[in-house]
């Protein structure tokens, strides 16, 4: 198979008080002030939607229907060991109305879908809880 | 003589070790959350500064995705990052430091994969200057390390 490409995100950023990021199509644009911690929880929203996207994905593939209410509580902490910065990350993840068995398995099946869970794996420590 | 070379190493062990096992600090906990999927979702931020839909690109819903959210904040750390290296090499930063990330979502045999790409404007510095900063940010970016031999990322000075 040929490698496909879907889509590109294109931001623009640039630094200082009025500091921000905009993307070209104009949707994002916010503002990013150092030191605000914006990175992470910029992070934490595009890992959440695109692991909620291959939850659904895992669920059609075993024809389990999901009903609404799925959600994804990230927390990406940026620590410090010495003078390295590196991430960690949790997903407290609800998939209501799903036997619970089965919602485990949707959610470690969705880390080997999800190309954000593939990008970090091994990096950085993820703990993932079905709550 | 000997004796105090296999303490200071010891005590250089010591230390390493030290940073290792306690000296993790958590500099701040970002918390988010998310509903819905990346089509049709929409995703808060617990202090509220960052509030967003999302949406298909190219649809008619008004919203972002996770390849915009991703770029926007890798840029930031990115920025940060060089911003550092400036720091301790004492070196002036420019007013426009700016960076243009292209985060694609592909799929191949593999399944859903990332590459990026970050071009990195500094302008008014020397350019070896300049390619050192991005080489050494790269270094220590938490977004280049967490991604590091996972993804194709390049990072170009333009």
């Amino acid at each position: 198979m040929t490698e496909k490409l879907l889509f590109t995100g294109n931001t623009h950023n640039t630094n200082g008080p009025a500091g921000g990021a905009r993307s070209t199509d104009g949707r994002l644009d916010v503002k990013l002030p150092a030191p605000h911690p914006a990175a992470e929880q910029l992070f934490g929203a595009a890992w959440s939607a695109c692991y909620m996207g291959a939850i659904e994905l895992a669920a059609a593939q075993r024809k389990i229907k999901l009903p609404d209410g799925l959600a994804v509580d990230a927390e990406i902490d940026l620590n410090l060991a010495g003078s390295a910065f590196f991430l960690r990350a949790r997903l407290n993840v609800s998939v209501p109305g799903v036997e619970r068995d089965q919602a485990q398995t949707l959610i470690d099946t969705a880390h080997t879908i999800c190309p954000y869970s593939k990008a970090v794996h091994g990096n950085i420590e993820v703990t993932t809880t079905l709550v | 003589m000997r004796a105090s070379l296999g303490t200071s190493h010891a005590d250089s062990l010591l230390q390493k070790e030290c940073d290792m096992n306690h000296m993790v600090k958590v500099l701040h906990t970002a918390k988010t959350e998310t509903t819905g999927d990346r089509d049709n979702g929409t995703s808060r931020s617990s202090d509220g500064l960052l509030d967003i839909r999302l949406s298909t690109p190219g649809s008619a819903r008004i919203g972002t995705n996770p390849e915009q959210l991703f770029a926007a904040g890798w840029s930031a750390s990115f920025a940060n990052a060089i911003a550092l290296v400036a720091r301790k090499r004492k070196i002036a930063l420019p007013a426009k430091v700016s960076i243009d990330a292209e985060v694609d979502l592909n799929f191949g045999d593999g399944g859903y994969f990332l590459s990026t790409r970050l071009n990195v404007r500094l302008p008014g510095l020397e350019r070896s200057v300049a390619k050192d900063m991005v080489d050494e940010a790269e270094k220590i970016c938490p977004y280049s390390k967490a991604t590091r031999d996972n993804i194709g990322v390049t990072i170009k000075l333009i």
